[in-house]
């Protein structure tokens, strides 16, 4: 079960995006990010060793760094996806409870597996997980529908910060 | 040899020519040890032209935009084989798809962050490739900048070359 929450306006901001990104957008952009962040921050009611995560890279070397490091945090139900096509495909065919997703990849980009999931009328949480953090790439992702940025490098400890806002506790 | 840490700029002007390099050094220490828990340390800057890599495998990365220049990590097929063990739990004995794999994502990330970092905007990154085999060579243009951060770490050593050219023309 999904659920929303009203969270204030300073929570999202220190949740979602680094403040130094905030302060620096136009009060347009601003104004875009907190009300695309607002509409896409949900939390899931799972708990991390009930979950089903989908891992989309088309770096086999990143699958695994990001499976052993969701193992490490508790998650132990993965599914694979080595381009965007395979990753709608997967997500199509598995009741995932979360995504983290590249991207650059071939056949469909992380931003078009976004976007064609949250046509869907998917809410689950999909955590972009990249190399990519221009101001500009950040705020496609989250018009798109992207509920949260994990930047490369990043640690286990990155990888349980990010997912533990969208799980149960 | 230490080599200046650089603060993160917000600034869209390209920095100067010292932090320009100490910005890749920076981003370097922190994916070795954000993502091995690697310590490394910088042992000496050269220049050099026509560089002979003296290692086994070569991560290369084009960037281009309001910076144009190339980025090459280059590594000895033993320090890959540790970094390995470090991310995927088991030691290969020869330079494998996950090795080459492995080099190229590290150089993709120095790459990355260190776009991110310098703060620059207008510059892009190309794609990283990967060059395997033993005394392999990789040049850069005679009118490029070229330097050889020469990094060391329990592991072995490794190379960041960056070849650029900034366009003050310095």
């Amino acid at each position: 079960m999904i659920h929303r929450t009203k969270l204030s306006l300073e929570t999202l901001i220190n949740f979602q995006i680094s403040r130094s990104l905030f302060l620096t957008s136009s009060k347009f952009n601003q104004d875009l990010l907190v009300t695309a962040m607002h509409s896409r921050f949900v939390y899931s009611t799972k708990e991390k060793k009930t979950m089903k995560v989908l891992v989309a890279d088309d770096s086999g070397v990143m699958r695994k760094i990001i499976i052993r490091a969701l193992n490490s945090v508790g998650v132990n139900d993965v599914i694979e996806a080595a381009n965007g096509q395979e990753a709608i495909d997967a997500f199509k065919a598995n009741p995932v409870d979360m995504i983290l997703t590249d991207w650059n990849m071939p056949e469909k980009t992380g931003l078009d597996v976004v976007t064609e999931i949250r046509a869907t009328g998917s809410e689950i949480p999909i955590i972009m997980v990249t190399t990519e953090a221009q101001k500009s790439q950040v705020i496609a992702a989250i018009q798109a529908g992207v509920s949260d940025y994990l930047t490369k490098p990043f640690d286990s400890d990155d990888l349980r910060a990010k997912i533990d806002k969208f799980v149960a506790v | 040899m230490s080599v200046a840490l650089a603060p993160k700029s917000n600034e869209s002007k390209v920095p100067a020519y010292d932090n320009f390099i100490a910005t890749f050094a920076v981003c370097t220490k922190k994916v070795f040890s954000t993502m091995l828990g690697w310590d490394v340390v910088i042992d000496q800057q050269t220049k050099s032209k026509g560089f002979l890599a003296k290692y086994d495998v070569s991560g290369i990365i084009g960037f281009s935009g309001a910076v144009r220049g190339t980025l090459v990590v280059s590594c000895a097929a033993e320090m890959t084989y540790s970094a390995a063990e470090s991310f995927l739990g088991s030691r290969p004995n020869e330079i494998t798809d996950d090795i080459v794999d492995l080099v190229g994502e590290l150089t993709n990330m120095i790459g990355g962050s260190s776009k991110d970092r310098l703060g620059i905007s207008g510059i892009e990154l190309g794609l990283p490739a990967v060059i395997s085999g033993i005394g392999h060579r990789v040049s850069f243009q005679p009118s490029a900048h070229v330097e050889i951060l020469h990094f060391n770490c329990d592991a072995g050593p490794f190379t960041v070359e960056i070849g650029f050219r900034l366009p003050t023309g310095k």
